[in-house]
């Protein structure tokens, strides 16, 4: 499903003395398929973004297309509990959102909720569970005697139960260990490359930003400032750097060689592999000296 | 969830706001009593000049002290109909076969539908002017006496003061939790009685679970900053009896005698 | 160096009928130093802050905070006023209804005097830079902010140590970035005593001294230089060393030979150019 944002604005507390601009004039399309990463300072708009991506917020102004629905300012949609199918979020700290006796029932409701059969949705529960990193054996325990990072993957395996074709992540791996961290996004890129998804994911790892994106929009003050691949994006950290944002490590290393080294090298990878090559090259270009 | 504003506090620099919170909280319950004063139209008359006096000085803009009264007023009018119909003294005024009304029964509504105006204006006057944490102050040091009699009046207003400190976390909680199942399908506001109630469930279980999670957080966080009872413990905040509080005690002490002079 | 805290042989369960969560813990906290203590979620590490100032007793051993034995009822309050904690969740541990409320509620359990009280807020808040938000409420704060709150809330009782319990785990990186100079800044300044308990390896990189946790037992102690030398270790713990390390390891793996470890990209691309000079 593609989706397509025209002059997407939201303002909170409409009408009231309170009110607050969290979104002016948006314009995105992303194709499936596509990883899309968001970044931007706490109160930059993105969590404001992305709800409208579901119609958990409406747009004060502009309209959302998603597939063939259509979110639009002033409209009531019939269908968001149907677009809410299609559509995945795994909200910040999702373990907050378990509530059922057993892991398994917790798994379920989502499915159950959108009209899928018993026998289904357990199997999807079944394999999920796998999926996550914890077995079978888990599924009749309660998800309150598990440690944070184990809520953590229940909760989203109650996520991907649905089985969305759009998936959206708002700072998934916060507050994990860099092992717990490592762990759920490389189960999160797998799934994007396997089920073909469409991953909208909203961080402040310019690593992970790096690493998974196919595109990246950088907000600021509820509007689009920035947007390019990967390499389009890093090729410029002072622009990130008066946005006061990090560049990741590898940018900054190759950045750094090229300046002492005086030498120009590749941009276009950001794994540690691609650090270390770098490095290789500008020690082999030595050798020939 | 924006709608619900606890205490509804709106922040202002009137005579009436700089009051000490125990002046006010006095005079609220003072008030409530004389108000059982008046039996006769010109007491009402200075009841009612009291209350709008009151409102005048606060500066407070009349839409919020409507916005008080509207869940109240059609209570008000109940009582009012109520005793219109009910009260059969004095000439009878209208007589539509089924229905008789007397002067009586309307004098007798109006002052009560009045009296209990007059108590709702005042107590509002006093939660729109003053802070929830500032009551509660006021409340801790009027009660203070009490301790000696084994109240836990110190734990009672540490309570109040965390509650009010929680609200608003909580709130914005609830709209995460909401949010979050209402992605996974969840409905909360259709369906009969019953289905709601079970809607509710993925929502409560994890409020729970989170504001038991933050009771025990809070409460080793407090430990850790050496907190052990209310014995020998000091506090930040100090409540002033200033003369302005004595001027509203005087106003007061003569509106009372005033009542009593002129009730008959 | 003048020892503030030590660690004696300690173990600690939270009920009899669990595992131990601390099994012969023995460490020793000096004056003026950065400590960090590291490992993966559930290592104990956490544990052990709650030890630390009296919160949890040990079930076998002794842990000594400037003398005070927190076994001995009566030293419990004077190891919890020297021994302050920020903790994880910058919302469970702002108790007041404002800043200032927050900060003064220490100064109110320790009974002191209103007068003084208001001389050490302002002197607090002005040491973590919150003096222009006295009267705000925690709900229009940020994460950074009131984490900020709570170490002002720490130092106005002047302790003499201030353990960061993964106190910036939970926030941005301009939150993380604003607590840890407020820290740094209190430690070169009044010369604190800092304890940071972390899984960030790149911000254990700047402590003066490092311990590594692992299921309940401190599996290696010293300064980072040399804790790192052991990456593999570290690796297998859970833990991801800091950038710089691990170009250099794979490196070193090519046969590369660096005179010493670098902690810091800057050290890094010197150390190769020193390398491509020889070359």
């Amino acid at each position: 499903m593609d989706i397509t944002i025209k002059g997407l604005e939201h303002s909170y507390g409409k009408g009231t003395p309170f009110e607050r601009k969290a979104l002016s004039n948006i314009n995105l399309s992303i194709s499936s398929g596509t990883f899309q990463t968001i970044i931007g300072h706490t109160g930059s708009g993105k969590s404001t973004l992305i709800q409208h991506l579901n119609g958990l917020l409406k747009p004060t102004q502009g309209s959302i297309q998603i597939g063939d629905f259509k979110i639009q300012a002033g409209v009531k949609e019939k269908r968001l509990k149907a677009l809410r199918k299609h559509v995945g979020i795994v909200f910040q700290y999702p373990e907050h959102q378990l509530f059922e006796e057993t892991i398994e029932k917790d798994i379920l409701f989502g499915p159950l909720n959108f009209g899928v059969s018993e026998d289904e949705a357990k199997r999807r529960a079944a394999k999920l569970i796998q999926q996550v990193g914890l077995d079978e054996s888990y599924l009749s325990r309660s998800p309150f005697d598990l440690s944070g990072g184990q809520m953590r993957r229940v909760a989203i395996a109650g996520v991907l139960a649905m089985k969305p074709s759009i998936l959206i992540l708002d700072e998934p791996t916060a507050g994990l260990d860099p092992r717990g961290r490592r762990e759920i996004m490389d189960l999160f890129y797998r799934l994007h490359e396997e089920e073909g998804l469409t991953t909208i994911l909203v961080t402040h790892s310019m690593e992970d930003a790096a690493r998974f994106s196919d595109d990246i929009l950088i907000m600021e003050k509820g509007g689009v400032v920035l947007q390019g691949n990967p390499e389009t994006i890093f090729s410029n950290p002072e622009a990130l750097k008066n946005l006061s944002l990090d560049v990741p490590e590898t940018v900054q290393f190759i950045h750094r060689l090229e300046e002492r080294f005086n030498k120009d090298l590749p941009h276009s990878v950001f794994t540690l592999k691609a650090a270390v090559d770098a490095a290789l090259s500008v020690l082999q270009k030595g050798d020939d000296s | 969830m924006q709608n619900i504003i606890i205490g509804q506090y709106v922040p202002g620099q009137s005579f009436i706001h700089k009051l000490d919170p125990r002046a006010k909280l006095l005079t609220a319950f003072l008030f409530v009593i004389i108000v059982f004063l008046a039996n006769n139209w010109i007491t009402y008359v200075l009841l009612g000049a009291f209350t709008l006096l009151a409102i005048f000085v606060s500066k407070l803009p009349l839409r919020y002290i409507y916005n008080g009264l509207k869940p109240i007023l059609l209570v008000i009018i109940l009582t009012f109909l109520l005793h219109v119909f009910l009260t059969k003294e004095g000439p009878l005024l209208l007589d539509l076969g089924f229905l008789e009304v007397y002067e009586g029964g309307v004098e007798q509504g109006i002052f009560i539908s009045l009296r209990l105006l007059f108590l709702i204006l005042i107590t509002s006057l006093l939660t729109l002017t003053t802070t929830p944490i500032d009551i509660t102050v006021g409340i801790e040091t009027l009660l203070g006496p009490m301790k000696k009699i084994g109240l836990p009046v110190h734990e009672f207003a540490l309570m109040m003061s965390i509650a009010l400190r929680f609200i608003p976390t909580l709130l914005e909680e609830t709209e995460k939790i909401m949010k979050a199942q209402s992605a996974r399908g969840a409905q909360f506001s259709s369906g009969p009685i019953k289905e709601r109630l079970k809607s509710i469930v993925p929502l409560l279980v994890p409020l729970f679970v989170s504001a038991f999670k933050r009771a025990e957080d809070l409460a080793m966080a407090m430990e850790a900053r050496g907190y052990r009872g209310g014995e020998g413990r000091t506090s930040i905040r100090l409540l002033k009896w200033s003369g302005k509080d004595t001027t509203l005690f005087i106003i007061l002490l003569l509106l009372c005698v005033s009542l009593l002079l002129l009730r008959s | 160096m003048e020892e503030l805290i030590t660690v004696q042989d300690v173990s600690f369960r939270y009920q009899e009928d669990q595992p131990h969560v601390l099994h012969g813990v023995s460490l020793s906290v000096y004056k003026g130093e950065w400590l960090a203590i590291v490992g993966h979620n559930g290592s104990g590490k956490s544990t052990l802050a709650k030890l630390l100032n009296g919160l949890q007793l040990p079930e076998k051993g002794d842990v000594l905070v400037e003398g005070y034995n927190s076994r001995d009822e009566e030293s419990i309050w004077e190891i919890r006023r020297r021994v302050g904690i920020v903790f994880q969740n910058p919302d469970n541990q702002f108790v007041g209804t404002s800043v200032r409320d927050d900060v003064a509620f220490g100064l109110e359990n320790s009974g002191m005097a209103r007068e003084l009280m208001l001389e050490r807020i302002n002197e607090s808040v002005q040491k973590v830079r919150m003096e222009d938000y006295l009267d705000q409420e925690p709900h229009r704060l940020s994460g950074g902010q009131k984490q900020r709150v709570a170490i002002a809330g720490i130092i106005a009782l002047r302790p003499s140590i201030v353990i960061l319990d993964e106190a910036t785990s939970m926030l941005d990186p301009a939150g993380r970035r604003e607590v840890l100079q407020t820290m740094r800044k209190l430690k070169e300044e009044e010369g604190m005593t800092v304890i940071s308990i972390t899984h960030d390896l790149e911000e254990a990189a700047q402590a003066d001294r490092l311990v590594v946790m692992n299921a309940g037992e401190v599996i290696d102690e010293g300064i980072p230089v040399e804790v790192f030398k052991k990456g593999d270790m570290l690796e297998q713990i859970g833990l991801d060393l800091p950038f710089p390390l691990q170009v250099q390891r794979a490196l070193s793996e090519r046969g590369y030979d660096f005179s010493r470890l670098t902690l810091s990209q800057e050290e890094l691309v010197n150390e190769l150019w020193t390398l491509q000079l020889k070359v």
